[in-house]
């Protein structure tokens, strides 16, 4: 396996932990003052950490956690199979795609989120803020991408000598400069003739 | 037998196809009672909407994912163009894959963003435990489109992995049939115009 293979392998793992770390972390998080009070709602990607609104908003849990958790299994998988089984190295591909879609639905979420806040003209203001989750998740799937390109093997180059022998039925064979003493001398081996006793 | 890569590049394009088309159809709706008369709001990928149409007024999806469907959609179409090529098949092959990833992906998600709020409504936090969620047709058509893309980009390696594999087994043994024409015989060659004493020495 070339260096940069090693490489693709060992960033892969980074991104797959990246991953599943970012699930863990905040992934967003809405504050606003009312009465001299700040009221605050956060939440990972698996639950609510801290609702001071007690569910009077519909604000929830963006469950990229499974979604996440999986394709960093499919890409750690396929970086420790590939050692042994070639093939296995598209699999790296496919975790990155996976955590591509969910960083983006995230993000788009995310996005959706502030557009309703804008569109509800509360009469308080609701800061919506992106959580180190959601950042750590694009990171890990920007890192998932490069790492699983440079993971895989770029289509071999045809040598010229392969060129050549696919042209003709050209054969050249290499013979060692210093011939050793299993080899017929070029003028053969001397015939050993007795004399005759007549 | 039926070109590998064609099937492949066909499962990637229904695939593609599927989960587009998908996008555009209702993939779950609440139903929420005690108004009187239910309402329903039922949800695109783009766009909700109520009904009675007296209801709260359209607005963009709160799981909006189609864009990102649209586009690993259209990367899926755009592999397989590529694959077609034969000398830049290899940038296709990983794209599909890449592709037909970020398009599960996003149903993956979009399918755990929906089981959440069926959660939330089954617990009973709109106030009413008798509110229901509905998978509707978008939804099975996104989810049936991504595993019909896995399979489709899944089929598409089988020739590259075979073709990278050939290389490899050449480096192992090389045997080499020399012509007897070329080969030094055992008792040397013979040198014309020689005489006999030497040959024999």
């Amino acid at each position: 396996m070339s260096t940069r293979r090693v490489f693709g392998a060992v960033l892969v793992f980074v991104a797959a932990g990246l991953a599943v770390a970012a699930t863990f972390l905040t992934a967003y998080s809405v504050q606003t003052e009312l009465q001299g009070r700040t009221l605050r709602f956060e939440a990972t990607s698996w639950a609510v950490e801290r609702d001071d609104f007690r569910g009077l908003l519909m604000f929830g849990v963006i469950k990229f956690g499974e979604p996440a958790v999986a394709a960093a299994l499919v890409m750690a998988l396929s970086a420790v199979l590939a050692f042994r089984v070639p093939a296995a190295r598209v699999g790296s591909l496919l975790g990155a795609g996976l955590l591509v879609g969910v960083a983006w639905s995230a993000v788009g979420t995310l996005q959706a989120m502030v557009d309703q806040l804008r569109e509800l003209n509360a009469p308080v203001r609701f800061d919506l803020e992106q959580g180190d989750g959601v950042t750590l998740l694009i990171v890990a799937a920007g890192i998932g991408v490069v790492s699983a390109v440079l993971h895989q093997e770029l289509p071999r180059r045809v040598a010229p000598e392969a060129e050549a022998a696919e042209a003709g039925p050209v054969v050249i064979h290499q013979i060692d400069d210093e011939p050793d003493d299993t080899e017929t001398p070029p003028y053969g081996y001397p015939v050993i003739v007795e004399p005759k006793n007549d | 037998m039926i070109d590998r890569q064609r099937v492949a590049g066909i499962l990637l394009v229904l695939g593609a196809g599927l989960a587009a088309a998908g996008s555009f159809q209702r993939t779950f709706s609440t139903v929420y009672r005690g108004y009187g008369q239910d309402l329903t709001i039922s949800t695109t990928l783009w766009v909700t909407t109520s009904d009675p149409v007296d209801g709260p007024p359209d607005q963009p999806a709160f799981y909006a994912a189609g864009w990102p469907v649209i586009v690993s959609a259209l990367v899926m179409a755009v592999a397989v163009a590529v694959m077609a090529r034969e000398r830049i098949a290899f940038v296709g092959r990983p794209l599909a894959v890449g592709g037909a990833g970020a398009l599960a992906g996003i149903v993956f998600f979009y399918v755990a963003q929906v089981r959440r709020q069926e959660e939330i409504i089954a617990s009973g936090r709109t106030g009413n435990v008798q509110d229901e969620v509905h998978y509707l047709g978008g939804l099975y058509l996104l989810v049936v489109g991504a595993i019909i893309g896995l399979v489709g980009a899944a089929l598409a390696q089988q020739r590259y992995q075979r073709q990278e594999q050939e290389p490899e087994q050449e480096d192992e043994v090389v045997v080499h049939q020399l012509d007897s024409d070329d080969d030094t015989p055992p008792f040397g060659l013979v040198i014309p115009n020689d005489d006999e004493q030497q040959e024999t020495r």
